[in-house]
């Protein structure tokens, strides 16, 4: 050892040891599943991270240790489960004290959830109805309608479900909505599809706060691959479970798949892609972008459309059906609002190929409080071409699509609203990241009212990188090496 | 509003005479003698050289031949590091700590003519590279600050110099080097292991090489303090020294911040401190769940002086009791300063600043602005460029390298501190920066240093703009 490497690193030793201040690699993993493990979020903030990793010795049976980070991803404990073969996690949440954890049993076809206090001990559990759209085999339907099974809400977890009403897929199915409280003595409430619906019911979270739950409701019309579907707004009294309003347009009248909501102040505002009078919800080319402001009793205090094919000519040479010409289609990965009534859209071009996805320049279109646009950014992050097809060689569009979204094969990663910004990151195009070696992340911010862009480089030499938001300002980055199945995670902070 | 006036672009005619004083700044510094380098860096480097080569001439016949390239590295590490400003070369402190060598030297009838380095390394420590060669770091220097302190550490490093400890360490250092990955091929097997182990396993064998490198066996160590004691009882300091030195570095913590002290000396005018900076962060069940285990990421590296030297309480016991000897001399009640503490902080924190260790470059400065009721220019200005060189570590995308996470430091007031350096945004510390070198040129009307960090900040954030 030269002594004047030696001497860097003495010079450091009540600094800080350099190019790892903040690094850490967590020891003890053998599995670890990214695409479950995710952020923390509490009142609509990043508390921290949770990692779901899979341990299993020759001959024994194996068994999940959840382990829970903080915002720094500094390690703040684990919780191993019991050994189970059959035992699957399906989600995490945590709301500032209690976690819940969604658990499954494909075998036995049950699913529940588990409530844990800080020392990580049961404290009780709720159980909810498995059907055959928990299988892992419904996957793909799942993804397509988008959605997340449970979220942290003020003293309790939402739990969002969704069954066939018989054994068969194609049976009419419903939804529930389950309000589980902290505390195991106070039952909560739940509410499901109305019975007398015409077709098939599921319902997805929009939005909560102290009191109020909003969620997305849609209800499909004929087959689920048809995707024609009719979405409403309705919210619920978090704590009463009392319906307070809901809102649903006519079926004459212009269609919005309802993506994100926000309650500021006394208002309400939900955004979601327009479809026009098509009432095909899961579309791959939008014709615009719905915004609308209700009152929290339900009234529509203002209704607003981004059309694609008026509104973005400037920007695009855009078709009277609102595709946009020599691009290819566009996906729209994610809706930001913030306090300001400012909307972030994240979307990304693609071209279906050989059943695959050829993922192409990614979209960012920032509007203001009056649905003005401000900017429109295309992202030149390089392309990721397909790698093989994923057996819907003769699936439409939208369907390819929304697996491609749950395969990894688009570069978006995430859309991120904070307190006061919203965060957008694209990875660089895998072609991109081949070439030079390096990995690209593509991120904007939604700060102050501007648009700022930032590139984070690290070298392409991870197995696997996923990429998770962060506290503001920052981006978590996980790298992962399968020789020797460890982890590095690390901040990477952005010039805000 | 004074921000938002510096934050606009300078028009080309205040930008050429900016550019003009920057081009010729060095060349006048130049002309003053750089004080990390010897004043003769040619002889300076043959006696380095020369000291290797008498080294290797006195080893035993049959020795390793790997045994004689440690020498050689040695030297030629030296010679790297000073190239690298690593040392000190100033003639007050090298008389000071060379005077404190000569006193020991003399009273105790050594034939010896040291070459002590003074390292700008903040870390407490001291250390004897053999054959009369010395190291004591700057953070020593900080830390110990009376003359019979510092006597009874060099006392112990001139024992183990007398004692020939290195020879004892010389097969430990040949087989560690056949372990280093010299050429091509070895490189590439490194790599792999790195790959197939993990970077956290080698940064653990990292760490303990460079220990165990550092230090010597305990025996050695404990007939170092025994020789040392003796050397410092026969001079005129005080034998009981030893042991309060001991103690001042068992007791070590240079990052000690009031709770508030961030904000408080942060606080400007123009663009007002915000708490939000400083506020403890959301943490999963406030930082412990389930089967917790106490995260080792904080503590990866040990406190230096109990790292090359871990039986520090054993150590402490018997320089107490040989200090109670009969003949030992008294101790000076109360020790006398000596009068280079100030000045090897100031050190410490140039050095830090030099490295781009800005978070510990402004935590050591809110310190001693804390200390003391006025203010002192070097450590506003100290200030000024931390909160600018933390700005560009943003842009460059290198803050995780050059800032600790925020449980780093023990005190919850550094804490705090490095809060604040995690939790504003680079748009806010841009105004705050601007605003705390404006108002510090104000109240330092006359520092030229402040006048002209204040022109570079402004140059940079317009160079940024554009």
């Amino acid at each position: 050892m030269r002594l004047s490497f030696l001497f860097v690193l003495l010079m450091l030793l009540l600094g800080t040891h350099t190019m790892t201040a903040q690094r850490s690699a967590p020891p003890g993993l053998e599995s670890t599943y990214f695409k479950k493990s995710g952020p923390l979020r509490t009142n609509g903030v990043i508390s921290g991270y949770y990692m779901i990793n899979y341990h299993k010795a020759k001959g024994e049976t194996g068994y999940y240790v959840l382990q829970l980070f903080d915002q720094e991803l500094n390690k703040v404990g684990e919780k191993p489960f019991p050994p189970d073969e059959d035992l699957r996690i399906g989600a995490v949440a945590y709301n500032g004290e209690r976690l819940g954890v969604e658990m499954l049993d494909h075998a036995q076809e049950r699913k529940w959830i588990e409530i844990f206090n800080g020392k990580g001990e049961f404290q009780h559990r709720r159980q909810m109805t498995y059907s055959i759209m928990d299988a892992p085999e419904a996957a793909g339907s799942k993804a397509l309608l988008g959605g997340q099974s449970m979220v942290a809400a003020d003293g309790g977890f939402l739990h969002f479900n969704m069954a066939p009403d018989g054994k068969l897929i194609n049976l009419k199915s419903y939804y529930r909505v389950t309000y589980i409280p902290n505390e195991a003595e106070n039952r909560g409430w739940s509410t499901r599809s109305s019975a007398r619906s015409d077709g098939s019911q599921g319902a997805i979270y929009l939005t909560s706060n102290d009191s109020l739950v909003v969620f997305g409701v849609y209800t499909r019309v004929g087959s689920i691959l048809t995707g024609k579907c009719t979405m409403g707004v309705v919210g619920y009294g978090l704590h009463s479970g009392k319906k307070l309003f809901s809102y649903t347009p006519e079926r004459k009248e212009l269609q919005t798949r309802f993506l994100k909501g926000k309650v500021i102040g006394n208002e309400l505002v939900v955004v979601g892609t327009s479809v026009g009078k098509s009432s095909k919800l899961f579309t791959d080319h939008p014709t615009g972008i719905d915004v609308i402001r209700l009152s929290l009793k339900g009234k529509v205090l203002e209704k607003a459309t981004l059309s694609i094919a008026d509104d973005l000519t400037d920007y695009f040479d855009v078709s009277r059906k609102g595709k946009i010409k020599g691009i290819g289609n566009l996906f729209i990965h994610d809706i930001g609002i913030t306090e300001r009534q400012e909307i972030v859209i994240a979307g990304e071009f693609y071209k279906v190929s050989h059943g695959d996805i050829k993922a192409k320049q990614g979209l960012l279109v920032h509007l203001r409080p009056d649905l003005s646009v401000a900017t429109v950014k295309l992202i030149e992050k390089g392309i990721t071409r397909p790698m093989s097809t994923i057996g819907l060689a003769t699936a439409r569009g939208p369907i390819v699509a929304a697996l491609g979204k749950m395969y990894n094969r688009f570069d978006f990663a995430f859309l991120d609203e904070g307190k006061e910004l919203v965060t957008t990151t694209f990875f660089s195009g895998s072609s991109q990241a081949y070439e030079s070696g390096h990995m690209s992340l593509y991120v904007h911010t939604l700060l102050d009212g501007e648009l700022v862009a930032d590139k984070v480089e690290f070298t392409a030499a991870s197995d696997w990188v996923i990429v998770l938001p962060a506290k503001e300002g920052y981006l978590a980055v996980i790298e992962y090496n399968e020789d020797s199945k460890s982890l590095d995670v690390h901040m990477e902070r952005l010039r805000l | 509003m004074a921000a938002e006036f510096f934050a606009l672009p300078l028009p080309t005619f205040v930008l050429y005479p900016f550019t003009v004083v920057c081009f010729l700044l060095p060349h006048c510094i130049g002309a003053q003698r750089n004080p990390y380098l010897p004043a003769d860096t040619t002889t300076f480097f043959e006696r380095l050289t020369s000291t290797a080569e008498a080294s290797v001439a006195r080893l035993p016949e049959g020795t390793d031949p790997a045994a004689a390239e440690i020498y050689y590295d040695r030297s030629d590490d030296l010679i790297e590091a000073i190239r690298d400003s690593s040392f000190l070369f100033d003639e007050n402190f090298q008389s000071f700590t060379d005077g404190i060598f000569a006193d020991l030297i003399e009273s105790n009838g050594l034939d010896l003519d040291p070459l002590v380095l003074i390292s700008r390394s903040p870390s407490v420590n001291a250390s004897s590279l053999g054959d009369g060669l010395f190291v004591i770091n700057m953070g020593l220097l900080n830390r110990l600050n009376s003359a019979d302190e510092l006597a009874s550490v060099i006392g112990h490093e001139l024992a183990h110099d007398q004692l020939a400890h290195l020879d004892d360490k010389l097969d430990y250092l040949v087989r560690q080097r056949a372990g280093i990955p010299t050429d091509r091929k070895s490189r590439r097997e490194y790599k792999r292991r790195l790959r197939r182990e993990g970077r956290e396993k080698m940064m653990l064998g990292l760490r303990d090489m460079i220990y165990e490198q550092s230090r010597h066996s305990r025996h050695n160590e404990l007939a170092a303090d025994s020789l040392g004691a003796q050397y410092l009882a026969h001079s005129s300091y005080s034998s009981a020294a030893a042991a309060h030195a001991l103690e001042r570095l068992r007791d070590y913590d240079a990052f000690v911040l009031p709770t508030g002290a961030t904000a408080r000396m942060l606080q400007t005018e123009a663009y007002p401190f915000k708490d939000k900076w400083t506020q403890a962060p959301q943490t999963p069940f406030g930082g412990s769940f389930g089967s917790a285990e106490e995260s080792t990421a904080g503590r990866f590296w040990q406190k230096d002086s109990l790292a090359s030297h871990p039986n520090l309480e054993e150590r402490i016991t018997l320089a107490v009791r040989r200090a109670a000897l009969p003949g030992s001399a008294p101790a000076p009640a109360p020790p006398a300063l000596h009068p280079f503490v100030e000045l090897s902080r100031r050190q410490m924190v140039r050095a830090y600043l030099d490295r781009g260790l800005t978070a510990h470059a402004l935590c050591l400065s809110l310190v001693a602005l804390n200390e003391r009721e006025e203010q002192q220019a070097f450590y506003v200005a100290a200030v000024g460029e931390a909160l600018l060189g933390t700005h560009r570590s943003i842009q460059l995308h290198a803050f995780d390298q050059r800032i600790p996470p925020t449980t780093y430091f023990t005190e919850e007031g550094a804490r705090e501190m490095l809060r604040f350096l995690h939790q504003i945004r680079n748009s806010e510390l841009r105004r705050l920066t601007l605003a705390y070198l404006q108002e510090s040129t104000i109240s330092f009307p006359d520092d030229a240093h402040i006048a002209g960090l204040r022109e570079q900040a402004i140059h940079y954030f317009n160079t940024l703009d554009k």
